[in-house]
């Protein structure tokens, strides 16, 4: 057999490294993961957040449970002791992203918080220690995406004595952060300055006066929009959101995003053709909001 | 159009309506231009058609594959090698070759398409055609560097997967199956559930459902 010319070898060997990517990345090297808890001691019969705590590399984002074209949100395969319970991820608000191709999604960049509210039977008896473990999936992308895996724990002490009145959640601590970047639940249009909704045959007119822009980011379970990315991000007071036709005829829900001149704000609606739903977990999310350490006024 | 009005003339408004009416269609089209490439086609509407050079520079026509006798519908798979959904479905299981093995012989043509512009993830004749070999692709790869037929279609995600009737209508639009996560299979394969209830001449149960995976990685 006659030798391979060297020259050949070498142009694919160039070729081949042009095309590579020039790292091979792992998740882990961009992004961490870890389960936080607003404190490290628990009484029988008390619900306790904990936060699913991530910290992103510049540029890098997770995803929203909510809306998106791509990538999926974090998900947790958890295993709990006996006697503990875990209840639905509450998500703070979401920064619309938007890829070439008119590809749209709902993200968190830097070190956002997803908070899991735990809740520990009245029977489990004081001195014991909760391991709470978990596995987690998430995807984590720039221009390219990467899958995490990885596995979660915190160990928790259980005290003496009743549950009490929740204490409250420093603005500044992570659990805290994450608690007052829960979107307001909204039953009624008096609880937002200014706002108005209009539900006509096939537009919803959203208005909130005095605001400089308006966002809607979609629920998973929203009745479907003509476009989202085309109609829900609107500067001034108004936005007009034409809706799907089809199968979907159902509610608009998910998160109002409302900037005045005193900042941003996130509103949790159900809008039905007759007026404002309670939103899913609204007791929950009210709940924890109102935790929140008000800085005196 | 205020100006029109004060004149008040016949003419000028007809002037007035036509330059309306192409004002208005400008906007719906700018508008709809957002939807449509947002939306692009789906399920019961009729596939955009192509012709597309595959890995090795062979071109491939839908209209011409369509028209062949043995051809009964054809699958058309949004590729990116690099995408982690897209190795899930080539690498860590082998999801697309087996399904395209399953149906080749009943008259199912498979292609890929990669609408990735040249220099971002995954994107390039090499790359594809490495990738060709390493996932021991069996159908074409056909580049769309430039996404023109990527955003005529509206794909969006890799893998995003049409399922093209003989009459050139879409008959299903979405994922390849029911788990969004880029390492689990799904209980429901819907591509394979379409094809074999669409050759046994039922109609598909689940025909549209909402792509996962990565973007796809269109330059602006």
């Amino acid at each position: 057999m006659l030798p391979r010319p060297l020259t050949t070898t070498l142009a694919a060997a160039l070729v081949w490294t042009a095309a590579a990517p020039s790292v091979a990345q792992e998740a882990d090297e961009v992004s961490s993961v870890s389960l936080i808890a607003e404190q490290d001691t628990v009484r029988p019969g008390q619900t306790l957040l904990l936060g699913l705590h991530f910290e992103l590399e510049d540029g890098w984002h997770i995803y929203w449970d909510g809306f998106n074209d791509t990538g999926f949100p974090p998900m947790v395969e958890w295993s709990l002791p006996e006697g503990v319970s875990v209840g639905p991820m509450l998500w703070p608000a979401p920064e619309r992203y938007i890829s070439p191709g008119n590809i749209l999604d709902h993200v968190y960049e830097g070190r956002p918080t997803i908070l899991v509210p735990i809740t520990v039977d009245p029977s489990v008896p004081a001195g014991e220690t909760l391991e709470i473990r978990g596995e987690v999936e998430w995807l984590v992308c720039n221009d390219i995406c990467l899958p995490g895996f990885g596995p979660i724990s915190i160990d928790l002490q259980v005290a003496a004595g009743q549950a009490g009145t929740p204490a409250q959640l420093a603005p500044d601590s992570r659990i805290g952060r994450a608690a007052a970047s829960l979107p307001q639940p909204v039953r009624s249009l008096e609880q937002v300055e200014g706002l108005s909704l209009r539900w006509s045959d096939d537009v919803i007119a959203v208005q909130v006066d005095g605001a400089e822009s308006l966002a809607f980011f979609p629920a998973q379970d929203s009745g479907s929009l003509v476009s989202v990315i085309g109609d829900a991000s609107s500067e001034g007071e108004t936005m007009t959101l034409r809706i799907g036709d089809g199968d979907s005829g159902g509610n608009l829900r998910g998160v109002l995003q409302v900037e005045r001149a005193a900042g941003m704000r996130w509103y949790l609606i159900d809008y039905a053709v007759d007026g404002l739903q309670p939103p899913k977990q609204t007791e929950a999310i009210s709940r924890v909001r109102d935790r929140v350490e008000r800085s005196p006024s | 159009m205020t100006w029109l009005k004060r004149k008040g003339v016949a003419i000028l408004s007809t002037v007035a309506a036509v330059s309306a009416a192409t004002t208005l269609s400008v906007a719906v089209a700018s508008q709809n231009g957002m939807g449509q490439s947002q939306q692009g086609v789906t399920t019961g509407e009729m596939a955009p058609m192509f012709t597309l050079k595959d890995t090795e520079g062979k071109e491939h026509s839908l209209e011409a594959v369509l028209a062949k006798d043995s051809t009964k519908a054809v699958v058309i798979e949004w590729f990116n090698p690099d995408c982690p959904f897209v190795v899930k479905h080539h690498k860590n299981h082998t999801t697309m070759k087996d399904l395209a093995k399953k149906y080749a012989d009943q008259g199912i043509v498979w292609m890929a398409i990669n609408s990735g512009a040249e220099g971002l993830q995954g994107a390039g004749v090499e790359r594809n055609k490495r990738a060709v070999k390493d996932y021991g692709i069996a159908y074409p790869v056909l580049m769309d560097m430039d996404g023109k037929v990527g955003r005529q279609y509206g794909a969006k995600r890799t893998p995003e997967m049409f399922v093209i009737a003989k009459d050139g209508r879409i008959a299903y639009h979405g994922a390849i199956d029911s788990d969004r996560s880029a390492r689990n299979l799904g209980d429901t394969n819907y591509v394979d559930e379409a094809l074999t209830a669409h050759l046994a001449g039922e109609s598909i149960e689940t025909s549209r459902t909402q792509a996962y995976g990565c973007s796809v990685k269109y330059r602006n």
